[in-house]
């Protein structure tokens, strides 16, 4: 029953959606308010409920798993429940929250981006290889911005910043470009596509 | 020429809904230059005051929804010069031609517009441009014609998009199949089906990419993921899927038969993390990680390219692509990640790649008139794709 | 002998990967122990985005749109920092939002701490709207009806009520926004905040996606950008408050030049162990 009332509440939606984007009037500022305001609705509910589930998952892995599995879990469902009672008490600097979320929560968020330093280098040595034409030509340019970025390839050659600029206002730019066009239009087929049903996650096409 | 159809149809309706001032603002100048005289707001002026501004018009501002008036004058002609040299015009208000006037805003000299965005819709209001000298003087305008915002159920300013959204909406209608089941090649869907198609030693998974639902590759991922199930269902079984998304999560719930996909955080980068540990353990046989992502998507494809499985990537965001090239077997850039799911579907959908075809050969052909307009000179061509301001 | 050596050379590309993260953690931690700064030629984009702020008269507003946490910090925070200390050394006023639920504490304790230092008062020279989700829905909304999506500021004050946040309309009501972001917002605010609300936009972005936004400043959808800890620097060097980003900035570059080593070793040893596979002994 409710599938069924899928694609034209689809249908609708989408088209008013889009339709409100011509309409200045004060009616299509309240469409598109109340579309907006169902929009960070649905993601602060999808938000619980994708905690729910993560929840689930941890209590079903602390359930079947082995001791040493169990671990990482509880560790979780606990630290959760830790944020949790503490956010009950207030939020700023001066509370178990802040303390928390300035000790825990900060370092371990840029520890895990700093790996991405460490992954990266690792990928170049093992990836950039000049195995053929198109390869070397990425090389250099990669070689050519990585040296232009920092002040001692300025200082070593003089003139590789402007070659680097050429690199990316030109070559990079026009790529860009291509891809930005190409994605944009097949966006806007995506859209009407999923909009009418033909395909889509709405459950239009499902074979 | 589908502009100017296109104008035609809603021509009618653009003039039922336009206010009684929507001709452009010189337009406006001359016909206010012709009306008669109304009474000047009785302010106090001394001799060395400053010639008034001239051509005081009100307008109610196009393509809004109303509470906005634009206010354009005829500097006045001490502006530089002689005793009482302009210092600044002070524009006022008020509910009726007799006043009281209150001051709205102070600018400086040189200025010959205002756009007062403090009016309510459906008020009539009297403006007045008081030019002030430098020596403390001043002089005021005449009382300007009644001004009433109004909403416009039609922003003319985005016609063009109106049209480029037809055109496309016309090139899907019209390119609902390929003609004599003519196959259009997609190198990349080509090699994933191939991929797909064989047998692995581990699971594959898949992974919705990390944005929100409003990114179009989230969109495109899940619809991906629907032929991923479809493709490996004989060789490798349902693929183990990680979100990281609540509503893709929510979807792809909807989209596996047979078990529910893992919600591993909504931090993208807790999420590539856990993500890691579980492709390690997992050791997947095929690994896809397709959708909006931002540096996070580095971090997925090096931990597929660790666990040793083939590694598909793409993302819509194009500055992180360059690290998937030199990561992954295969990587999907740009258009092909909204592509690979309705060229791979079986049916309908596969015209899809005829449809991009057709649109890019009109943007194209739209370019190269741009830039042959461009060196001709011709300024109109450019004005077409214009949206104007809000 | 030679072979020996194209051996060794060879044997390099099977090295552990470990080593490799050994030699990037001392190019990064060494050059920060040994605090130095360079001069550096800003570029085009620096240069038009710091003349964006340092055009900002007294009493206009600037909308901040901040997307960050400590992860993404490192090259962000130091945007933030000299962008806010200009903006009020310039006595001009700021509305913050954030766009990453898990930045709004980091964020706001930042930003809290340089308005108290310039002796700015919360809710005359600045407000901090906090998080919503849905990028394109807050960006919209800020456009057509900022009450509906923020009724309340982040520390529970109602928006109305501040001096700084009673009238809010649209875009109309900032001289420039701001955005400083790690993440796919940016790219929402060119589409919405841009694109469609014509909201005259600066930007400042992590530097993986700094190149893919040269476009937007071709095409002027942008009026300024900096990407990276470079571009940072950049600004902070424009702006004359040397800082964070042109410090960490030799870190940066001894990371890079690592980098290009990494990359030509990994080549000679590529090479050298296709000599071998070819060479008969």
């Amino acid at each position: 029953m409710l599938r069924a009332l899928t694609r034209p509440l689809a249908i609708l939606l989408g088209g008013a959606a889009i339709l409100v984007y011509f309409v200045p009037h004060q009616a299509g500022q309240w469409v598109e308010a109340r579309l907006v305001d169902w929009l960070v609705l649905l993601q602060a509910a999808a938000l619980v409920a994708g905690i729910l589930a993560l929840i689930r998952r941890q209590l079903a892995r602390v359930r079947s798993g082995s001791l040493s599995q169990r671990i990482y879990p509880m560790l979780m469902l606990g630290s959760m429940a830790a944020m949790l009672i503490a956010g009950l008490f207030g939020t700023t600097a001066a509370t178990a929250f802040g303390a928390l979320y300035g000790s825990v929560l900060q370092p371990i968020q840029a520890s895990m981006l700093s790996l991405l330093a460490f992954y990266m280098a690792s990928a170049v040595f093992r990836s950039f290889r000049l195995t053929s034409a198109p390869a070397t030509i990425l090389l250099i340019s990669a070689l050519v911005v990585l040296l232009a970025r920092i002040p001692l390839g300025e200082q070593m050659i003089p003139r590789i910043s402007v070659f680097a600029t050429w690199i990316i206002r030109g070559p990079n730019v026009a790529a860009t470009r291509g891809l930005w066009i190409g994605m944009g239009l097949a966006a806007v087929a995506t859209a009407f596509r999923v909009i009418l049903g033909v395909q889509g996650p709405s459950g239009g096409g499902r074979s | 020429m589908t502009r100017i159809a296109l104008v035609w149809v809603l021509l009618p309706s653009v003039i039922a809904s336009q206010p009684f001032d929507m001709a452009s603002p010189v337009d406006s100048l001359n016909a206010t230059t012709q009306m008669p005289a109304a009474a000047t707001a009785d302010f106090p002026s001394d001799t060395l005051a400053p010639n008034p501004v001239e051509s005081l018009v009100v307008l109610d501002a196009p393509n809004d929804a109303g509470g906005v008036i634009d206010l354009f004058w005829t500097p006045s002609l001490d502006e530089g010069l002689g005793k009482a040299t302009v210092g600044g015009y002070e524009v006022l208000r008020a509910e009726s031609p007799e006043g009281p006037f209150l001051s709205l805003v102070t600018l400086g000299p040189g200025t010959d517009r205002f756009r007062d965005r403090t009016a309510f819709r459906g008020t009539p209001y009297y403006y007045v441009v008081r030019t002030n000298s430098q020596s403390g003087s001043h002089s005021d305008s005449r009382v300007s014609q009644a001004a009433l915002s109004k909403s416009q159920w039609l922003d003319t300013n985005r016609l063009s998009v109106m049209g480029g959204i037809m055109v496309i909406l016309l090139v899907l209608l019209v390119t609902r199949r390929l003609p004599d089941e003519q196959e259009w090649l997609l190198p990349a869907a080509r090699t994933l089906t191939e991929i797909l198609s064989r047998r692995h030693q581990g699971p594959t998974v898949y992974i919705p990419g990390t944005a929100g639902f409003g990114d179009m590759g989230t969109i495109a991922s899940l619809t991906l993921l629907e032929q991923v199930l479809r493709l490996g269902e004989r060789e490798t079984g349902d693929p183990i899927v990680y979100t990281s998304d609540p509503m893709a999560h929510a979807l792809a719930s909807e989209l596996l038969p047979r078990h529910t996909p893992d919600f591993l955080s909504p931090d993208p980068l807790i999420f590539s993390l856990s993500f890691t540990g579980e492709a390690l353990r997992q050791r997947p046989g095929v690994g896809v990680v397709v959708g909006g992502m931002g540096a996070e998507a580095f971090l997925l494809s090096e931990a597929l390219s660790r666990s040793g499985g083939v590694a598909v990537a793409g993302t819509t965001d194009i500055g992180e692509t360059p690290f998937l090239v030199a990561t992954c077997d295969l990587t999907l850039i740009g258009e092909e990640i909204l592509l690979a799911g309705p060229v791979l579907a079986p049916g309908g959908c596969r015209a899809a790649g005829l449809v991009q075809d057709r649109l890019k050969l009109l943007v194209w052909i739209l370019i190269l008139v741009g830039v042959a307009a461009a060196k001709l000179g011709v300024s109109w061509y450019v004005r077409l794709f214009s949206t104007g301001g809000e | 002998m030679r072979i020996s050596y194209l051996g060794l050379l060879a044997s390099l590309s099977r090295i552990d990967r470990r080593i490799i993260y050994l030699l990037v953690a001392c190019a990064v931690a060494l050059p920060l122990l040994a605090a130095s700064t360079t001069r550096l030629i800003p570029a085009e984009e620096s240069q038009s985005f710091h003349r964006a702020i340092a055009q900002l008269a007294e009493g206009e507003t600037v909308l901040l749109a901040v997307e960050y946490n400590a992860g993404t910090a490192f090259e962000l925070e130091p945007m933030v920092v000299t962008l806010v200390e200009e903006v009020f050394s310039r006595n001009a006023r700021m509305v913050v939002s954030c766009f990453d639920a898990q930045g709004v504490g980091l964020v706001e304790e930042t930003i809290a701490e340089l308005a108290a230092a310039s002796g700015k008062t919360y809710g005359t020279d600045w407000v901090f709207l906090g998080y919503r989700p849905s990028a394109p829905g807050v960006i919209i909304s800020l456009a057509t009806a900022p009450y509906a999506v923020f009724p309340r500021d982040h520390r529970g004050n109602s928006l109305s009520d501040l001096p700084l946040s009673s009238s809010l309309s649209g875009y109309a009501d900032y001289q420039l926004v701001a955005v400083i972001a790690s993440g796919t917002t940016a790219q929402d605010w060119v589409i919405y905040g841009t694109g469609r609300f014509h909201a005259p936009i600066i930007v400042g972005l992590g530097g993986g996606i700094g190149p893919t936004f040269q476009s937007f400043i071709d095409a002027r959808t942008i009026t300024g950008l900096i990407a990276g800890l470079r571009g940072a620097a950049e600004y902070e060097q424009l702006a004359g408050r040397p800082a964070e980003a042109l410090r960490a900035l030799s870190a940066q570059s001894t990371a890079h030049v690592l980098l290009v080593l990494l990359i030509v070793v990994g080549n000679a040893s590529f090479f050298a162990a296709r000599w071998l596979e070819r060479t008969p002994y």
